[in-house]
């Protein structure tokens, strides 16, 4: 808890759910069934599903491998350019705001090296297929976690049994109802604000939060390299603004640099998994969009192409695109981390500054 | 491969976040701009102590069934400190009736409600901003409960401007 202004003080709260992606395969391969929990069906069958995954990884790997080639395509090509700087960064859409790059690209050098070198060649032809067969599996399961936290799975089992929790709510949901239960307790100025900031699959948390509990007190939402989808994201901030409006809560949206999105290489492989954030594998690899609505609202050129969406809303937004310096998020993991970047002669501002929020007004 | 067997049936139970040395130095940044290079072996301890403290009612566990998991932060044997531990039925908090799921929900429950208590009650003159963060996917347990116990608060140096920006 720290001094924030005179009258306020900060307190914490940092929400941990299990999101690691191995562990989340084997989860969704031997427990998980069609929204069902410790499926006994699925317990048995997991070798079947593991070994289909096998197989499938190498009869899909020449389809993957093109998709691959032509995503790679995309992330080169000229109207990522023209939407993300020349559309997105024009004062005409005063909400947009762009960290102007002054020529510099401080991404580490060593990520195309390794990315064209043999070892990060041959390994992307062994990696590519194998991401394509269960990547997909592993994003269900990690995106169930993200739901399970505010309500638990449906448990056949259990509820054969009549015994485990039927009411059905996930733990969260009764931290933010007792915050909800105090704060209306508490006579309308001396409540305490609320600033709630997701980053990545945390923003999907952060939708369900909005949608359960749209009457609290928020004063800034915040969205780092949002992986949830710009209909969420649209349906949660109008069940916010439904009741009242809202003249003192902000909208912040947050996302990397598009050439930094498209091109995230992740040295900790050696180069070895395909171009792109986390983000970008969601738009093109994990999920098949219906709509441009469905794609994720943390790309720097999935926001710009949502400005129509976003006009409607009654919220003061802010959406902003980093630059590339290194005293900037660089890649998707990055927009929660502060400390000091080696060989970076400028300090990192911290996520939950508002200071990282928008973009600094040019000297 | 390693979660298999928990996998196939995790059931709520703690989890444990050792507060070591290089742990306490990663949280040592006190404004938003300085981290500690160094920690002197006399310190380590109570800054650990003083981490942990402030940790246990900020972060919030959940598990793979939407169960609280309480967290316990154990200290080096050189530090000679009993492990601070989130509420867990039958060790700091009461044990309910009823299946385990259910056991962890209502000492959380209790939990929460001790942390909104603190809440409504801030320094007098002072009101309490929350500020809640939750993270990304692809994190596994420890890094994750390590970024959660370390994002130091402290906005001493915050200028007005930006202070009036907070504040709306």
């Amino acid at each position: 808890m720290g001094r924030l202004n005179n009258s306020e003080l900060l307190y914490p709260l940092f929400v941990t759910w299990p999101s690691g992606g191995i562990q989340s395969y084997i989860y969704q391969r031997v427990n998980y069934n069609q929204g069902d929990y410790d499926s006994n069906f699925k317990r048995w069958a997991s070798p079947l599903y593991f070994l289909t995954d096998a197989v499938e990884s190498v009869v899909r790997a020449p389809v993957a491998w093109a998709e691959s080639i032509s995503w790679f395509q995309l992330g080169q090509d000229n109207d990522v350019k023209t939407i993300g700087d020349e559309i997105g960064c024009v004062k005409s859409r005063p909400a947009y705001s762009c960290v102007t790059l002054r020529g510099r690209d401080d991404r580490p050098n060593s990520d195309e090296i390794w990315y064209w070198s043999p070892v990060g060649i041959v390994g992307r032809v062994v990696t590519i297929p194998v991401i394509d067969a269960i990547g997909q599996p592993a994003w269900g399961a990690m995106l169930s976690r993200t739901h399970i936290v505010m309500r638990k799975p449906f448990n056949a089992h259990a509820l054969a049994q009549t015994q485990g929790s039927l009411d059905g709510k996930g733990d969260l949901w009764y931290l933010f109802n007792a915050i909800s239960e105090v704060i209306n307790e508490l006579p309308e100025d001396e409540r305490p604000a609320i600033t709630i900031i997701g980053h990545s699959m945390g923003v999907i948390v952060v939708n369900q939060i909005l949608r359960n509990f749209p009457d609290l007190p928020y004063r800034n939402i915040v969205f780092m390299g949002g992986a949830t989808s710009i209909r969420d994201t649209l349906i949660a901030l109008g069940r916010v603004t439904a009741e009242k409006p809202r003249p003192n809560l902000r909208f912040y949206n947050l996302s990397l640099h598009q050439v930094a999105e498209a091109n995230e290489v992740d040295a900790d492989f050696f180069g070895t998994l395909s171009k792109g954030t986390l983000l970008e594998w969601v738009d093109r690899m994990f999920t098949t969009p219906a709509t441009f609505a469905d794609r994720t609202v943390g790309k720097w050129i999935n926001a710009v192409m949502a400005h129509g969406d976003f006009l409607d809303s009654r919220l003061q937004m802010s959406f902003k695109r980093f630059g590339l310096s290194c005293a900037e998020p660089l890649k998707h993991g990055e927009f929660d981390e502060y400390e000091p970047r080696p060989r970076c002669a400028e300090l990192r501002t911290p996520y939950w500054h508002p200071s990282f929020w928008v973009v600094p007004e040019g000297p | 491969m390693m979660c298999l067997a928990s996998c196939v049936k995790p059931q709520p139970g703690p989890v444990t976040f050792p507060v070591t040395k290089e742990r306490v130095l990663r949280a040592s940044c006190d404004s938003p701009y300085h981290c500690a290079r160094e920690i002197e072996d006399r310190d380590s301890c109570d800054r650990a102590v003083t981490l942990a403290e402030k940790a246990s009612t900020s972060v919030i566990a959940i598990n793979e069934r939407g169960s609280y998991s309480p967290v316990f932060f154990t200290f080096s044997d050189k530090c000679k400190r009993e492990p601070i531990r989130q509420p867990m039925p039958g060790v700091n908090c009461k044990d309910n009736e009823g299946p385990i799921a259910e056991k962890f929900t209502d000492c959380f429950v209790e939990h929460a409600k001790d942390i909104m208590k603190k809440v409504k009650s801030p320094p007098k003159g002072k009101t309490y901003h929350l500020l809640v963060f939750i993270h990304g996917g692809l994190n596994t347990e420890q890094p994750r409960l390590e970024r959660a116990s370390s994002t130091p608060t402290e906005f001493s140096a915050m200028p007005a401007s930006l202070a009036r920006l907070w504040a709306g």
